[in-house]
C-alpha cells in the first residue's frame, strides 16, 4: 500500500479522502451495528464480513484510479507537478503568469479560474464611457434639433405628396410656403429651390413673367461656381433657356413700342404684315442674356418664343388662320412648352371639329397639372361637343373638387348641363360660378340659362350689370337673344361657347 | 480587404467605438469572460471584442442584437437631423448638419456584430436540439446579421449605410402622420 502512495505522490489524507467518497460512511456503518440487533452472531459476522468486502473493493478501485482520474472525477486538486512544485511555462495563466490554466474549459484553454472570473467583469474604459455619454448628448441634441424644424419638414412631405399626384400649384405653394421658413433661419434650402425653380418652368403659373421666377430660384441655389460643376449641367442649361426666353420676349416688346411700330394699325393688312415680319426678323438676331454675376452672353433668339409672339399678334389682329399656323409651328419647336400652346391649339382643334388631336392637348395638360383648370375645361368642352353632357358635367366636377373657387369650371358645368336641357341645376351651377368670379363669359351663360327659363328680370338685370361693367355682349347671343339661334347650337356647334 | 476594412472603421471612428463597448455591455451583462476590449487593431476584429465562445441561446442573441440596436437607434437619432437637412432639403452651407449625417453614417455601418459571433448564433440557434418554432421566429434575425456580416467583411456595409442614410427621410416620411396624431392628442 505504501508503494502504491507512493507511485501516485498522494498522502495519507488523500488516500483516505478517496476511500470515504466511494467506501461506506460512518453513519451507515452505524446503522448496520444498529440491525445487528435483531440478528443471530452468525448473522452479525456475515454482515461485517460483507461490509469489509466491500471496503476492501472500493479502496482497491481508488488505489487503481489513476492520477488524471482521480482529477477528473475531483476528488482529488493537483497543486504541484514536479518535486520542485513550480508550474511548466506552458501550463501557467496567459494573463496572471502565476497560476496554472483551467483546463476544464479544453485542453488550449489559456486561462486560470480566477482570471476567467476577473475577465468576466472586464472593465469599461474611460474613453467607451465618455463616448457614450458624448454621443447620447448629440443625439438628444439632434432629436431636439429635429423636433423644432417638424413642421417645415411636414410641409415639405405634402408637398411632396402632391407633385406626386401632379398637383403641381399645391406643391408649390407649400415648398414656397417651407422656402420661407428656412430662409428666415438663414437656411438655404438648395433642393427646395431647384424642385419650385423646375416646377415653375413646367406650369409657368404667372405665364412669361415666370421666366424670371424660374432664373432667380436656380440663381438663390446654386452658386457661380456649382453652375459650372457636371452635375448642375441641367440646372445651367435651363438657367439659359428662360434668360434667352426673357430676352427674346424683350425684344418684342421693343420692337411692339418702338417709334417705328408703336402706332401700327394690327387691323391694317398693310402694317400687319411690316410688323409681322419685323417680329420674325428676330429669329436671325442674337439676344444678350445678363446672369446674375452680370456676365452677359450673346445668343440666339428663342424661336419658339418668336412665333408665340406671332400668334399672338396673329390672335389680336382675328387673323385666327394665322395664329393657329403659328401655334402649330410652337408646338413642334417646343411641344415641352405646354403652357405656350396646349389649351390654346386644343381649343382651335375642337373648335376645327379634330376630337381626337384636341384629346391629346387635353390628357397633356390633365396629366401635367392637376391644379390647372385648363385640362378639365378641355376635356368638359369636348365631351359637351360630342353630345357627352353627363361625361361634360363630370369632367367639370372633377375639375370643381380640385379647384373649388374656379369660376370658369361652374361655367363649364352649366354649359354642359344646359345642352342637356336641365337649366334649374345649370342655373345653380352658373350662379355659384359668378359668386366666385364675375366676368363676360359667365354672364353670357348665366344670360342664355336665365333666358331659358323663362326668368326675364334676371335677364334684363344681367344685362345692365354687363353694361354698367363695359362688358359686351357677343354677337352670337344677340342672335339668340333675336332667336336666330337655339342654346343647344351656342353649346354644341361652331366654337361651342358664348362667343 | 483588411485594410479597406480597417479603413471604413477608421471613418466611422465612433460608430466603431460605441460598437465595441456595447459588445463589452453585452458580455458583462451575460456573465460572458473577456479577453481583449479593444476596439482598435488592424485586423478583421477592427470594431469588436475579443470574448470567449458562446454556447447559450440567450447569451448569443444578446451579444448580437444588443450592439445592434444601439447603433441603430443612436444612427437614426444622428439621421434626423443629418439627413432631412443635408438631403432632404439640401442644406449644404451648414457645419453641423454635415456632422450629424457623418454620425448617422458611422453609426449605421456599425451595427453588424462580428461574423465569428453570426456563426456563434447559427450554432446556437441552428442546431438538431433547438425546436423548429423558435427556429423559424429567429430566421429573420439570423438572416439580417449573416446578410450583412458578409457585406461587413468587404466593407459594403459602408455604401449601405450611405444609401440608407440619403432614403432615410423617404423611410421616416411614413411615420409622420402618426406622429402628427400623437402631438395632436398630446398637445
Amino acid at each position: 500500500m505504501d508503494d502504491n502512495k507512493k507511485d501516485l505522490n498522494l498522502s495519507n489524507d488523500e488516500l483516505s479522502a478517496a476511500a470515504d467518497q466511494t467506501a461506506v460512511t460512518e453513519d451507515n456503518f452505524s446503522s448496520a451495528i444498529d440491525k445487528s440487533q435483531e440478528y443471530s452472531d452468525k448473522a452479525l459476522d456475515d454482515e461485517l464480513e460483507k461490509l469489509a468486502e466491500t471496503f476492501r473493493q472500493e479502496l482497491k478501485k481508488a488505489q487503481a484510479m489513476t492520477e488524471e482520474e482521480l482529477i477528473k472525477n475531483g476528488i482529488i486538486i493537483q497543486q504541484y507537478e514536479d518535486d520542485d512544485g513550480v508550474i511548466p511555462e506552458e501550463e501557467l495563466c496567459k494573463c496572471c503568469g502565476e497560476q496554472r490554466r483551467d483546463k476544464k474549459y479544453g485542453e488550449n484553454y489559456e486561462y486560470c479560474k480566477n482570471c476567467r472570473e476577473a475577465m468576466k467583469r472586464y472593465p469599461l474604459s474611460i474613453s467607451g464611457i465618455v463616448t457614450l455619454a458624448a454621443m447620447v448628448f448629440v443625439a438628444v441634441v439632434s432629436v431636439f434639433g429635429f423636433a423644432s424644424d417638424f413642421s417645415v419638414y411636414n410641409t415639405i412631405r405634402k408637398a411632396d405628396e402632391y407633385l406626386s399626384q401632379n398637383k403641381k400649384y399645391s406643391a408649390l405653394t407649400l415648398y414656397d410656403e417651407a422656402i420661407t421658413t428656412l430662409d428666415s433661419a438663414d437656411i438655404v434650402a438648395k433642393r427646395l429651390y431647384l424642385k419650385t425653380a423646375e416646377i415653375v418652368y413646367d406650369t409657368m403659373p404667372e405665364s412669361i413673367y415666370s421666366l424670371e421666377d424660374v432664373s432667380y430660384r436656380i440663381e438663390s441655389a446654386l452658386s457661380d461656381f456649382e453652375l459650372g460643376l457636371p452635375i448642375y449641367a441641367g440646372y445651367k442649361a435651363l438657367n439659359k433657356e428662360v434668360l434667352t426666353m426673357q430676352s427674346t420676349f424683350y425684344e418684342f416688346y421693343n420692337i411692339m413700342n418702338s417709334e417705328e411700330f408703336a402706332d401700327h394699325d394690327i387691323k391694317n393688312d398693310e402694317q400687319y404684315e411690316e410688323l409681322m415680319t419685323e417680329i420674325g426678323s428676330i429669329i436671325d438676331k442674337e439676344v444678350s442674356i445678363t446672369y446674375s454675376d452680370k456676365t452677359i452672353e450673346m445668343v440666339p433668339a428663342d424661336e419658339a418664343i418668336v412665333r408665340f409672339c406671332q400668334y399672338m399678334l396673329a390672335y389680336s389682329a382675328a387673323k385666327y388662320e394665322d395664329s393657329y399656323q403659328y401655334m402649330n409651328v410652337v408646338y413642334e419647336l417646343a411641344p415641352s412648352r405646354l403652357w405656350l400652346y396646349a389649351y390654346e391649339l386644343g381649343i382651335t382643334e375642337l373648335q376645327k371639329g379634330d376630337i381626337e388631336k384636341a384629346e391629346t392637348f387635353a390628357n397633356a395638360l390633365y396629366n401635367e397639372n392637376k391644379d390647372l383648370q385648363d385640362g378639365y375645361v378641355l376635356y368638359s368642352s369636348i365631351e359637351r361637343m360630342k353630345g357627352n353632357s353627363k361625361k361634360a358635367v363630370e369632367w367639370a366636377d372633377k375639375g370643381i373638387k380640385e379647384l373649388s373657387e374656379n369660376a370658369e369650371l361652374y361655367r363649364m358645368k352649366a354649359m354642359a348641363l344646359a345642352t342637356n336641357g336641365d337649366y334649374e341645376e345649370a342655373k345653380k351651377a352658373v350662379d355659384k360660378g359668378l359668386e366666385k368670379q364675375q366676368y363676360s363669359y359667365i354672364y353670357m351663360v348665366s344670360l342664355v340659362i336665365e333666358n331659358e327659363l323663362g326668368n326675364e328680370e334676371r335677364v334684363e338685370e344681367i344685362k345692365d350689370t354687363m353694361e354698367e361693367s363695359e362688358l359686351e355682349i357677343s354677337d352670337k347671343i344677340k342672335e339668340y337673344l333675336k332667336g336666330k339661334i337655339t342654346a343647344e347650337e351656342i353649346f354644341t356647334e361652331g366654337t361651342g361657347d358664348v362667343e | 480587404m483588411t485594410n479597406l476594412y480597417v479603413t471604413t472603421r477608421v471613418l466611422t471612428v465612433f460608430g466603431t467605438i460605441m460598437r465595441a463597448f456595447w459588445e463589452q455591455v453585452a458580455c458583462r451583462i451575460c456573465g460572458i469572460p473577456v479577453e481583449d476590449a479593444r476596439g482598435f487593431k488592424v485586423s478583421e476584429l477592427c470594431g469588436h471584442i475579443e470574448h470567449e465562445l458562446i454556447t447559450n441561446k440567450k447569451q448569443s442573441f444578446l451579444v448580437c442584437w444588443l450592439p445592434f440596436t444601439m447603433n441603430f437607434i443612436l444612427s437614426c437619432c444622428f439621421l434626423l437631423s443629418g439627413a432631412y437637412r443635408v438631403v432632404y432639403i439640401g442644406d449644404v452651407k451648414t457645419i453641423t448638419s454635415w456632422v450629424f449625417l457623418w454620425l448617422g453614417i458611422s453609426f449605421a455601418a456599425n451595427c453588424v456584430p462580428s461574423f465569428e459571433d453570426v456563426l456563434s448564433f447559427k450554432d446556437n440557434f441552428y442546431n438538431s436540439e433547438t425546436k423548429t418554432i423558435v427556429k423559424i421566429i429567429m430566421a429573420p434575425f439570423f438572416a439580417v446579421i449573416y446578410g450583412f456580416g458578409v457585406l461587413e467583411r468587404y466593407s459594403v456595409t459602408f455604401i449601405i449605410s450611405v444609401i440608407f442614410a440619403i432614403v432615410f427621410p423617404q423611410i421616416a416620411n411614413t411615420f409622420f402622420p402618426v406622429v402628427t396624431i400623437i402631438s395632436q392628442m398630446l398637445g
